[in-house]
């Protein structure tokens, strides 16, 4: 399998207003091969969205390196080599469902019949069919979310970020999301996802390495393979490697939290 | 289907006629809209028809509320516009036979007259053998009166066959509950607006108020009737130099807006003078402004115009282009999407609330500084000059429905605006059908 993201020595410092410095994360070693389904986890503050956003190019690395497909991440994201799912939907309103799939084909100059194709392909893939011409405030937040999931697939990244795409779901639909994006990423043939999330079960269910942080400096604690057997299906959660794999990411948290307490 | 069935079987004849036929063309249309098309529909064919007949628009008061020559074109620029939005898409009226037939008569009438008014070709006058310079002119002794009244038949049985059109696809009378749920919503205010003519009417009488001080509602609305030719061609002239001087400087408005914009640094110096100097009353400046573009000339009118706009304008502009929710930003960066592509699908879009917002506020400004320019001198074909002119001379409830022409200019500015921010903001959250 090859090797798609490589990330040596990663630091990140910010600079807050007051003109303290902020340590967000702090040498980060991480490979991701393609295929795989990564999670990062860990408690608010730890620089989990950070690390998406440094892949994305959406903020820079303060020292170390890191490549996307081989490339500096500019380089990935001028390629458009990745899909961003944002922690809300983030879909504009002035658009109906499909002009906001369509909206980075627009962007990439596809032609009027293939951003039309794609983007029906797309809506019917996330079970939208036949919300084409909704806008996006007569959708649920379930349904919106799936909408920005097909638009970020829709021109067919080999990379998808996720940054708490569920967070703000309730449980019986994130669990049920969970299954869907289970399927999008089988039906994807050998598509990366690296998932931003602090719930340990999405965690264990979705993902076959689970990498787990700790908080202020973002650090790598532990990285744990998840090797319940494919395909997911509810009934995963009820095995006892389930139960097993979801305590190892409770105690690898709990380790680091115990140390600097409960503040978070 | 059933249900249907049944449903039909217990209706009027008419009201079956309404569902079957009319009913699916139109839709189920249930908002006021179409009502107010089609009003301004009628009111536009008959405005045509008086225009278009010098013993109308000569010999009638309603007639002569038209005789403004730069008024003209545009009244049938408006037949042709609203006579568009009624006629719809056409895929509306391909399939059905009757709503095709109204189409082409109402397509009809408004190109005859669309030819007859902006172009002087006058049809019906040159089969009648009637010299096409008699439809331009005052009439006089010489005018053919027997052939301009049989024109006037003629073209008065076309003007009615597109009124009866209009009015059948209107079909008003099946529209009876929505206008009476209409009134039941805005009943409040219709009582409060009604309450305070009664009283002012009343308070007159009781405290025996001299007119010079406060007409009666009633006298002003008798000095309206009577003289409301005068004030359309009064208020038509004002609204003119209020129109341009919109355009030039929300025009200006949003293309400052635009480019300080894309300009962070420039924008950031630009916003807080911006504001500063939209806090000053600029139409202070209207007797300089005369000085400087010359008192006589609408320039100096429309020029106070245009700044009294621009600022406004300006700075919402500029907050709607720059409000941009970051994430919505982040997405179109994760796209490598070019400044350009930022601008027409973000940050456009973003900014339309905020540019409608001012442009409404604009319309308001555009004929407040409109009137009060003309208080300074100019010309005397302006509202601003007759109410000058009336207060000066103690007619004032002429002075009164004077200001009562300029608020109808004013509200059906602010309508006009507000429609154009309806059709392009359908997904606004204020907009949302429920």
């Amino acid at each position: 399998m090859t090797t798609i993201i490589e990330m040596n020595h990663l630091s990140k410092s910010f600079r807050t207003k007051d003109g303290s410095s902020v340590h967000a994360l702090d040498n980060i070693d991480l490979d991701v091969k393609q295929g795989e389904f990564i999670s990062l986890i860990g408690p608010s503050g730890c620089g989990k969205s950070t690390l998406l956003r440094i892949i994305a190019d959406l903020i820079a690395p303060s020292s170390g390196t890191i490549t996307v497909n081989g490339k500096p991440p500019r380089q990935a994201r001028q390629d458009r080599d990745y899909g961003f799912v944002f922690q809300n939907a983030t879909l504009y309103d002035w658009r109906t469902v499909i002009k906001n799939v369509e909206l980075p084909l627009e962007i990439m100059n596809y032609s009027r019949e293939q951003r039309d194709h794609r983007a029906r392909e797309m809506l019917a893939m996330v079970e939208l069919a036949g919300f084409e011409d909704k806008y996006p405030w007569q959708l649920s937040g379930g349904m919106q979310q799936r909408v920005s999931i097909a638009r970020a697939l829709a021109f067919q990244p080999r990379l998808l970020l996720m940054d708490e795409p569920f967070g703000a779901l309730d449980e019986m639909t994130r669990e049920r999301m969970n299954n869907e994006l289970l399927r999008i990423w089988t039906e994807m043939n050998e598509m990366s996802v690296i998932f931003v999330t602090h719930s340990i079960a999405e965690a264990v269910y979705l993902s076959t390495r689970v990498v787990v942080l700790s908080p202020r400096p973002g650090r790598i604690a532990e990285i744990i393979d998840i090797d319940l057997p494919q395909p997911r299906t509810p009934e995963t959660r009820d095995s006892d490697a389930y139960f097993h794999l979801t305590s190892r990411v409770r105690y690898a948290l709990r380790g680091h939290m115990a140390s600097h307490g409960f503040d978070e | 289907m059933a249900d249907v069935v049944n449903d039909l079987k217990t209706t009027p004849q008419l009201l079956r006629t309404h569902r079957l036929v009319i009913a699916p063309v139109l839709g189920a249309d249930q908002s006021l809209g179409r009502d107010g098309v089609a009003i301004l529909l009628l009111f536009l064919i008959a405005a045509t028809w008086h225009i278009q007949n010098p013993l109308l628009q000569f010999e009638t008061q309603f007639g002569s509320a038209f005789r403004n020559a730069t008024l003209q074109p545009v009244i049938v620029m408006l037949l042709a516009l609203s006579a568009a939005i009624w006629v719809g898409k056409p895929a509306s009226w391909r399939e059905n036979p009757l709503k095709m037939g109204g189409v082409v008569i109402v397509i009809a009438y408004t190109l005859y007259m669309v030819v007859a008014i902006l172009f002087r070709v006058n049809i019906v006058g040159a089969l009648l053998n009637i010299d096409a310079a008699v439809f331009t002119e005052r009439l006089t002794n010489e005018t053919p009166r027997d052939g301009l009244a049989l024109h006037m038949t003629i073209t008065g049985i076309m003007a009615g066959v597109a009124a009866l059109t209009v009015f059948i696809w209107w079909t008003p009378f099946l529209r009876l509950s929505l206008y009476i749920g209409a009134l039941a919503r805005s009943f409040a205010p219709l009582m409060v607006a009604v309450l305070v003519l009664i009283s002012w009417e009343a308070l007159i009488a009781i405290f025996q108020i001299e007119a010079f001080l406060l007409p009666r509602p009633s006298v002003i609305a008798a000095a309206f009737i009577e003289t409301y030719p005068r004030l359309v061609s009064a208020g038509w002239n004002t609204f003119q130099n209020a129109l341009w001087g919109f355009i030039f400087g929300c025009g200006a408005g949003i293309l400052t807006g635009i480019f300080a914009a894309r300009f962070t640094s420039f924008s950031r110096a630009l916003l807080p003078v911006a504001i500063m100097v939209n806090a000053i009353p600029i139409i202070a400046l209207a007797p300089i402004f005369n000085n400087w573009f010359g008192a006589l000339n609408s320039t100096s009118k429309i020029a106070i115009v245009a700044v009294l706009a621009y600022f406004p304008t300006l700075i919402s502009t500029i907050k709607g282009l720059t409000a941009v929710d970051t994430l919505s930003l982040e997405l179109m960066r994760s796209y490598a999407a070019t400044p350009l592509a930022i601008f027409r699908k973000l940050r456009l879009p973003n900014a339309l609330p905020y540019i409608f917002a001012a442009l409404k506020v604009a319309t308001t400004l555009s004929m407040i500084a409109a009137i009060v320019s003309e208080y300074f001198g100019g010309s005397t074909a302006g509202l601003g000059y007759k109410i000058r002119d009336d207060a000066g001379l103690f007619k004032y409830p002429e002075a009164w429905a004077s200001i009562l022409m300029a608020s109808l200019f004013g509200i059906m500015f602010y309508l006009a605006v507000s429609a154009v921010e309806r059709a392009l903001m359908r997904w606004h959250p204020s907009f949302r059908e429920k």
